[in-house]
Order: C-alpha cells, then sequence, then structure tokens
C-alpha cells in the first residue's frame, strides 16, 4: 500500500494558536475577541445570521448539526487547531488548504464569519478547559488531598476525563472545567455502577444526586463542572474505577454525548476489526480465550486458529472472521481483543507437543502459508495448513531434522464437534504417533 | 517552618512557593507557560497515512534517508520521501525498532525481540525470527518492552517494564513483577544469548546508546522513583525499584518484604540526572545523541529526550565528575502536537519526533503522530553546557554575552533533593534558596565561572532569566536543574 505523504512546515507562532489550552498563555484566553464572540454567542441575531452562512459554507464537511463528516466534529470537545474563538476565527479566515478547507477570509466579511464562529460556540457541547489532579492515598480510608500527594496535574487538551490516569492502589482523582449543556433540561449521569465517595460540584456548589443511580441534575448552557472521584477500598475491576460519563436528556433515555474517555468509546462502539478480507492475516494480542504467546492467522476462507509460541501448540480454532482487536488497541489496552466467530478449539483442547520446555520457536515465513518453524521433543519442524475453509483446515507437518530418528508424538483434542484424521501414523486414544521415516504428516480437522 | 520563611525570603522565587505538610516543603511545580524554542528551530510536521493508527513508539532513519515506524498497533511503516509503506504487521504492541547493520530490523513488542526480514525485495517483511524471548510476559498492558539498542560490543541491549494491576504479581509498591525477569535490563549477545543486566527498573520507557557505545536510559517517575530519571546502564547495578530484586541471587520476597527504603538506598544506582516533574519532564522517553556535527545547531554530541506527558524535548548535559557521570537537564522546546516518546536524528541532522497519547495524557492534543525539529542556520542565545567546578558551575552559551548583564544580581538559584520511597513519587524535599556569590565573564565572551554554595544530594536549578546575549536576546529557556551527586575532588 502506498500512500502520499503531504509535508507541512508549522511555523511556532501558528502552533502556539493551534495547540489549544495546555500550552497556550494566558494572554491568549483573554483575548478580547473572545470575549466579543462569546457575547455574540448568546445573542439570536448573530446566531441566526452565522446559521445561514454556516449552512451554505461549512454544513456540507462539518454537517449541518456540526456532527462532522469529512470535516471535523465542530460541537464536541476535540479542538486540534485550537478551542479559543478567535483561534477558530483565525482558522476559518485562513483555511486549511491542505485539508481542503479554503481561506473563507476571501469570501466573506469578518463580521459574517464572526456570526459563523459565535453560532459553532452556541452548539458547542461537552467539556473546555478541563484539567485533572490526581492524588495518591497511602491508606485504606484515606481521603486526605494536599500538595504533599498531589502526584500528577495536567490539562486535557481533549476534553475528555481520563480515569486510567492514577498507578497507585488508591488515589483521588479530580477533574475541573467548563461543561457546555443543552440548552434544554438534562442530567450528569454515570453508566453501570455508582462508584462512591464521589462529589459533584457545578460553580462552586456540591450538587447531590437525585436518586440512589448515579445521576445530577445539569444547569443549562455554560457552567463550572468539579468531579473528584476517590477510589480508598479495593476495588477488583478495573472497569469500576474507569467511569463512563454522560450527558443525557432529562429522561434519562438518550445519552447525548460523552464526558470521559471510557463513556466516549461506548458511544462510539469502537470496534477495529482485523479480517482476512483478500489474503492471510497474522496477529500477536491478548485475545480473551487464547493463553499469552499465542499467534493468530485468519483466512479469507473463514476460518482461523492460533499457534503457541510457548508450547508449540494449537491453541486455538475458530469460523468466522479473525479479530476485534478494539478492547486491545484503545486506551491503555488492558483488555483482550475478541475472535470474531465461533470457536473450534479452545483452552484444554490444545493439541500439540505438551511438554512445553521442549518448545523451541524459532521463526514465521508469512511468504509461504504461513509457517511457523520451530523446534518440539529434539525434532525441527515447518508447521503450513493446507485445504481450508470455512468447515476445517489441516495442518502439515513437514520434519526437517530428526538427529535421533523420533517419532512424532501429539496430543489431540477431544472434540464431539470435528473429525480428526491424518495421513500417517496412527491415532490411538487422541494420541498420535507417526514413525520417524515419515518426512511430513498431517492432520485434519473438519467438522463433522 | 520558620526557618525556612527565611531562607525562602532570600529569593525572588518566594513568590512562587507554597508550603506543604509537616517536614516536607512542597511546591507545587508547574510547566512552563510560555512557547520556548531555540532561535532557527521550527517544528514540521509529517503527515501519516490515512486510517493508520500511527502511535509511533519506534524509530530509526536508515542510510538512505528512509525512516522506519513501528507503532503501538503492531505495525511497521516506511516513510521514504514522501511515500509511506507498510513493511509490517501484526506485532505486539512495539515499542522500540533499530535498523541493524546488515538492513534488517529489529522490533521489541512484548512478547518478543523480533528481526523482520523482506527475502525477495519487495518492500515487505517476509521472515520474523525470534532473535529472544527469553522473559516471561503476562498478557498485563504496562509489560513492555523497549529496545534495543546495540553497545560498543555489538550486544542488543533493551529493558522489560514492570506490570500493573497484575492481582498475581509481587509488589512493594504500585508497580508489580510476576517474574521472568520484569523490571530488569537484557542483553542479547551479537550470537543470540539472553542474559539478564541489569535490575531496579520500574518503567525505563528510554534507552539509548551514545555514539561510543555506552547505553543510557531513563524511567519513569513512581514508586520508588521520585522523580523521573535518566541513568547510565551497567552491567550487575540495581538502578531503585526493588520489586526486581526477587529474582536476584541473594534476595528473596520474604528478605525484601523484611527490607528498609534505607536499605534499598544503600545499594542503589545514582541517576546520572534527576527530571523535575512537570517542570521538565513527566514521561520520559529515549535519549537521541545529536550526531549531525553541526548540521543541527550548536549542540551537537548532546543528548535529546522527549517527554510524553509534556509534550516537549529536553536536554541532558552530561558532566564527568570523578570519573562519574553527573549532569543537568534543561528544557529545549515544547508544543509539539501530542506525547514525544521516541525521538532519533537522522543523517542530514533532522530530529524526528514519533508521537503517541493513548492512555496516558499529553498536552499536545492529537493522539499520535510524527513531527520532526529542524534548524535553519540561525544562531540561537541558548545555555549550551554546564560542569561543575570545585566552587560552583562554569556556564557556556551559544552566543557572546552582554558583560553588563553578567551581574551577580541576574543570577538566582534553588535546591532540593527528593524523598526515595514506595509512595508514588516525591515532593520537593528541604527546598530552599541557594545565593551565588561571584560571576566571572571569561575571555571567550560567552562562558561564565558561577560560585554558590554546593551540596551534594541535591538538584540545583540555576536560573539565568537575566542574562542578554551581545544583541540584547534572552534564552528561550532561563532554568537548568544540576544533579549534584559528587563534588569535584581537588586533585581532579
Amino acid at each position: 500500500m502506498k500512500v502520499n505523504c503531504k509535508i507541512k512546515t508549522v511555523s511556532i507562532p501558528w502552533l502556539f494558536v493551534a495547540l489549544g489550552l495546555s500550552v497556550m498563555p494566558n494572554w491568549a484566553i483573554s483575548e478580547p475577541l473572545d470575549t466579543v464572540l462569546y457575547e455574540k454567542a448568546q445573542n439570536p441575531a448573530n446566531l441566526s445570521s452565522g446559521q445561514v452562512v454556516f449552512e451554505q459554507a461549512c454544513a456540507a464537511c462539518h454537517g449541518k448539526a456540526l456532527g462532522g463528516g469529512a470535516g471535523f466534529n465542530l460541537k464536541d470537545g476535540e479542538w486540534v487547531h485550537g478551542e479559543a474563538p478567535s483561534a477558530i476565527l483565525d482558522n476559518i479566515k485562513k483555511g486549511f488548504n491542505s485539508a481542503g478547507m479554503p481561506a473563507f477570509g476571501n469570501i466573506y466579511s469578518d463580521s459574517q464569519l464572526q456570526d459563523v464562529v459565535a453560532y459553532i460556540l452556541s452548539k458547542r457541547e461537552g467539556m473546555s478547559n478541563l484539567s485533572y489532579k490526581v492524588y495518591a492515598l497511602t491508606e485504606r480510608g484515606d481521603t486526605q488531598l494536599s500538595a504533599d500527594n498531589l502526584v500528577k496535574s495536567g490539562m486535557l487538551p481533549r476534553n475528555l476525563m481520563n480515569f486510567e490516569l492514577p498507578e497507585t492502589e488508591y488515589y483521588a482523582i479530580e477533574f475541573e472545567g467548563d461543561l457546555y449543556a443543552p440548552n434544554t433540561p438534562s442530567k450528569l449521569f454515570i453508566d453501570g455502577f455508582i462508584p462512591t465517595p464521589l462529589k459533584v460540584e457545578i460553580d462552586g456548589e456540591e450538587i447531590k444526586r437525585t436518586s440512589r443511580s448515579a445521576i445530577w441534575p445539569l444547569k443549562p448552557g455554560k457552567q463550572r463542572l468539579n468531579f473528584q472521584f476517590i477510589v480508598n477500598a479495593p476495588v477488583k475491576q478495573d472497569w469500576k474505577k474507569n467511569l463512563a460519563l454522560f450527558v443525557t436528556n432529562d429522561d434519562l433515555e438518550i445519552k447525548l454525548f460523552s464526558l470521559s474517555t471510557r463513556g466516549q468509546l461506548l458511544m462510539d462502539d469502537k470496534k477495529v476489526h482485523v479480517e482476512a478480507t483478500n489474503k492471510v492475516k497474522v496477529q500477536r494480542k491478548k485475545i480473551r480465550g487464547l493463553p499469552t504467546y499465542s499467534v493468530s492467522v485468519g483466512f479469507p476462507q473463514k476460518i482461523n486458529y492460533a499457534f503457541n509460541t510457548r508450547s508449540c501448540n494449537i491453541v486455538g480454532l475458530w469460523s468466522g472472521d479473525l479479530l476485534n482487536v478494539g478492547p486491545n488497541v484503545e486506551g491503555r489496552g488492558k483488555d483482550s481483543s475478541l475472535i470474531l466467530g465461533d470457536w473450534l478449539i479452545k483452552d484444554d483442547q490444545a493439541f500439540g507437543f505438551l511438554a512445553e520446555s521442549d518448545c523451541n520457536y524459532q521463526k514465521l515465513v508469512k511468504s509461504d502459508g504461513p509457517s511457523f518453524f520451530f523446534s518440539a521433543t529434539g525434532i525441527d519442524y515447518r508447521l503450513t495448513t493446507k485445504e481450508e475453509s470455512a468447515s476445517g483446515i489441516t495442518f502439515v507437518y513437514q520434519v526437517l531434522n530428526n538427529p535421533n530418528k523420533q517419532a512424532s508424538k501429539l496430543a489431540l483434542p477431544s472434540n464431539t464437534q470435528l473429525a480428526i484424521s491424518t495421513s500417517a501414523g496412527q491415532i490411538t486414544d487422541n494420541a498420535l504417533v507417526v514413525a520417524p521415516e515419515h518426512q511430513t504428516f498431517t492432520i485434519r480437522l473438519a467438522k463433522k | 517552618m520558620k526557618n525556612i520563611v527565611t531562607v525562602i525570603r532570600l529569593s525572588a522565587l518566594a513568590s512562587a512557593f507554597t508550603f506543604g505538610g509537616a517536614g516536607l516543603f512542597a511546591a507545587p511545580v508547574e510547566a512552563p507557560k510560555h512557547i520556548y524554542r531555540p532561535d532557527g528551530y521550527s517544528i514540521v510536521t509529517i503527515d501519516t497515512p490515512k486510517d493508520v493508527r500511527l502511535h509511533a513508539t519506534g524509530l530509526d532513519a536508515g542510510p538512505n534517508g528512509q525512516i522506519m515506524v513501528a507503532t503501538r498497533f503492531g505495525e511497521v511503516w516506511q516513510l521514504v520521501g514522501n511515500t509511506w509503506k507498510r513493511f509490517a504487521e501484526g506485532l505486539h504492541e512495539p515499542t522500540g525498532l533499530l535498523i541493524d547493520d546488515d538492513g534488517s530490523i529489529l522490533v521489541a513488542h512484548k512478547p518478543e525481540l523480533t528481526r523482520l526480514i523482506d527475502t525477495n525485495d519487495d518492500g515487505i517483511a517476509d521472515e520474523y525470527i525470534n532473535v529472544a524471548d527469553d522473559w516471561k510476559f503476562h498478557d498485563n498492558y504496562h509489560e513492555y518492552t523497549f529496545g534495543p539498542v546495540k553497545n560498543a560490543q555489538g550486544d542488543y541491549i533493551g529493558t522489560l517494564n514492570l506490570s500493573h494491576g497484575d492481582p498475581g504479581a509481587f509488589k512493594l509498591g504500585a508497580m508489580g513483577s510476576s517474574g521472568g525477569y520484569r523490571g530488569f535490563a537484557y542483553k542479547v549477545s551479537k550470537d543470540g544469548e539472553f542474559s539478564p543486566y541489569a535490575w531496579g527498573l520500574r518503567s525505563p520507557a528510554g534507552i539509548g546508546s551514545s555514539p561510543t557505545g555506552e547505553v543510557f536510559f531513563t524511567d519513569n517517575q513512581g514508586d520508588w522513583v521520585p522523580t523521573s530519571t535518566i541513568h547510565f546502564l551497567q552491567e550487575g547495578r540495581f538502578y531503585g525499584h526493588p520489586v526486581s530484586l526477587h529474582e536476584v541471587p541473594g534476595f528473596s520476597k520474604a528478605k525484601l518484604n523484611n527490607m528498609s527504603a534505607s536499605d534499598f538506598d544503600a545499594i542503589r544506582e545514582k541517576p546520572v540526572a534527576y527530571i523535575p516533574h512537570v517542570e521538565v519532564g513527566n514521561s520520559p522517553g529515549n535519549p537521541a545523541w545529536d550526531i549531525s556535527k553541526g548540521r543541527f545547531g550548536p549542540f551537537a554530541g548532546q543528548i535529546f529526550v522527549g517527554d510524553q506527558t509534556q509534550s516537549n524535548i529536553f536536554r541532558v548535559l552530561l558532566d564527568r565528575v570523578n570519573g562519574q557521570y553527573q549532569g543537568a537537564v534543561i528544557n529545549f522546546m515544547n508544543g509539539f502536537q501530542s506525547g514525544n516518546i521516541r525521538n532519533m536524528f537522522d543523517q542530514q541532522g533532522q530530529l524526528w519526533v514519533g508521537q503517541t497519547a493513548r492512555g496516558w495524557e499529553a498536552a499536545g492534543p492529537k493522539l499520535f503522530g510524527l513531527q520532526k525539529v529542524v534548524w535553519d542556520g540561525t544562531t540561537p542565545f541558548e545555555l549550551l553546557s554546564i560542569n561543575l567546578t570545585e566552587t560552583g558551575f562554569r556556564l557556556t552559551f551559544t552566543e557572546d554575552l552582554d558583560p553588563k548583564s553578567v551581574a551577580l544580581t541576574n543570577f538566582s538559584a534553588a535546591q532540593w533533593g527528593y524523598k526515595y520511597s514506595s509512595a508514588y513519587g516525591s515532593p520537593k524535599v528541604g527546598l530552599a534558596a541557594v545565593t551565588p556569590t561571584q560571576v566571572k565573564l571569561l575571555n571567550d565572551k560567552r562562558t561564565i565561572l558561577l560560585d554558590l554554595p554546593l551540596q551534594t544530594d541535591k538538584v540545583l536549578q540555576i536560573n539565568f532569566s537575566q542574562l542578554r546575549d551581545k544583541n540584547g536576546r534572552s534564552t528561550s529557556v532561563d532554568k537548568v536543574y544540576y544533579t549534584l551527586n559528587q563534588l569535584l575532588k581537588a586533585d581532579e
């Protein structure tokens, strides 16, 4: 695959504006133009004018509802080129030629474009100016937060609360920023679990939950949110510490937008599929149902297997597509990838050379098969496959070197779904013994 | 506490400090608020392939100018000119890449050190050879494999992260080990023989080899690492995080559970330099040496390190005192687009920066990317080097100084220590102002001798914000942080 690459030089003054709050000096935040634009965002006449121009010039790429398309989402908290209103105006005027966005300063008047910015600001939702502080707590039940145990702090330029930042067993994490809620009644909601202790402050005032659930009423529009979460007792499941925060409509039926990284993943329902669409795919990932050190191989014929480099065994076989690696490549990647089909062999049905200490994995050659090269029980093998189909696969063991002229001995799975056959040797009580004179032997697994 | 107040009043720094708990004097530390960059340097953003998660955690440049990038997604990409091509895929979260002398590519990923070979010259790796997998990986997300780099003997050296959140792990703080050389540096000889090389590492996310084959690594602040560090890696040494000692002869888990922080303190190696938390770095990546012989400006031979959290790059100014490395860190540039985890000089004297912000937040807003720093030939005005003298420091700048600005009142200093313990990081301990006593400009017009009281086991911050060059310029970075492990012996 070849992809053209354009290189653009970013002058520092521009970058300074484009990088947003985390590196923006105070004077930039208090830019008088920002105040003007915020005021216009409250004025119906400016908003109406801005909407007209937006729908003419911007909606095709950024979506009529500002939710994004070819262009970025303009409602959420992620402003790659700077979220200050003056920076947004400047970027609209200058455009991004390399990304196909023209310099609208050459097309519309300054007044018109200010109204567009006001309109965009009025549609803003989610967090802005979001900062975090992590405190390490030393003992169970500890709630003391001070400069001494403040271990991490900073801005969150993507404006999503990240509850994975603490690394101590007990801790407090605090987020503070401007929340843009809808102008209609809405709620702050934690999905799935009510963590305690936690504290929610809006505009400096602590807000109590409205019920036994984790639900807090929000003010309409912009408000200052402080969210504090303390873990000072053992929590076994990581996900219970990685909160999924949302703003919902008043009756909780619709999640409007997320406020945390895990909430965003749930909103996006992120799936990252690795499928052997046209050619064989090989993946090494953490996979639910497979032991560590497994290498997964998927075929376009919708059959997949996993070879383990520690045991030299076949430790998994499944029909369908290869993997959803999404859980393993989002956030810190704590979770396991998932197979996309149905298991035929897993767990204790692994087959092959069951004496792990004798396995010496050497290499994977992808250009022919693929093939795994290894030695087991003193014999060098090349393992590849043939006759791949959605209903079965044949493993081909080629003996490359057998200095002591030993028989090959493999344990085979006991599986009522599968018919197991071999090209050489004897299968007795789920064990295959192949005499040393056979340079190659196969094991065929097929659905009954 | 009264004494501390008295000391602080001596310094203009006082207004910036607040008081912490009893016994410790904690100042809330902040990263510089301004964009800092030396004159003549700029950031170039590289367009990455469309729809590719190019979290660039492995980075090297080939002799023909090609850039090879390993990604956390598990791919290896090659950039030639403006064209990207995928070279390999399916790896398990690589965090290191080296183009070997024969052109093959070594990739450190969680379960294995793998050599990638393109046997049919189609630009795609055909063979994935297992070079080493002698450590244990337990599918814990934090068990990264970093490296490799080559030392002077041609051995491959890498490091193995401790685990986090592994319920079965042995722990003496936040990070743990379920065995299999977690928290070790490892060596793979030219013949492919694996051996544990050194231990006591926590989250050693950056490893680099100097032009003479000396290996240094960085470690990230956390338990037993009071602030991030850069260390000189030597065989058989213990670098401070005690969990890995349970696999070292002479120790056991029971013995370690009965040892105190002072016991570990007595046997640990001191860092070449502490990296003050937040002010300079939170999560340092690899050290890279400017091998460009002046094509990157006046900093030839110096060490550059990126920081994942701060999205900045800082320099390490090595000093050699009584035969031992120690030295200083100083910020170089900030304002990068994402978290700087890898950096590397190419043969043209460009500093490439591989970036990721997934899972760990960064000051820069992008989740991943690739940028490079280029120099346009303008002479910057910055601190070039710092060396310990018997009575203070020799500070050399990149440009002739305005003699009028070399006045004692234009320099201030502060010092502090760190508490080494199982706690997650340490505030500054014993923070106090230090008053310079004498300053002298040497005949070369750009070197200053600054005298001030010296105390070992302190980080000494020197502030020279009022200094000007002959053209009236001030430096973009005005603080340097020197880790004073040793004083100069009189006969040195």
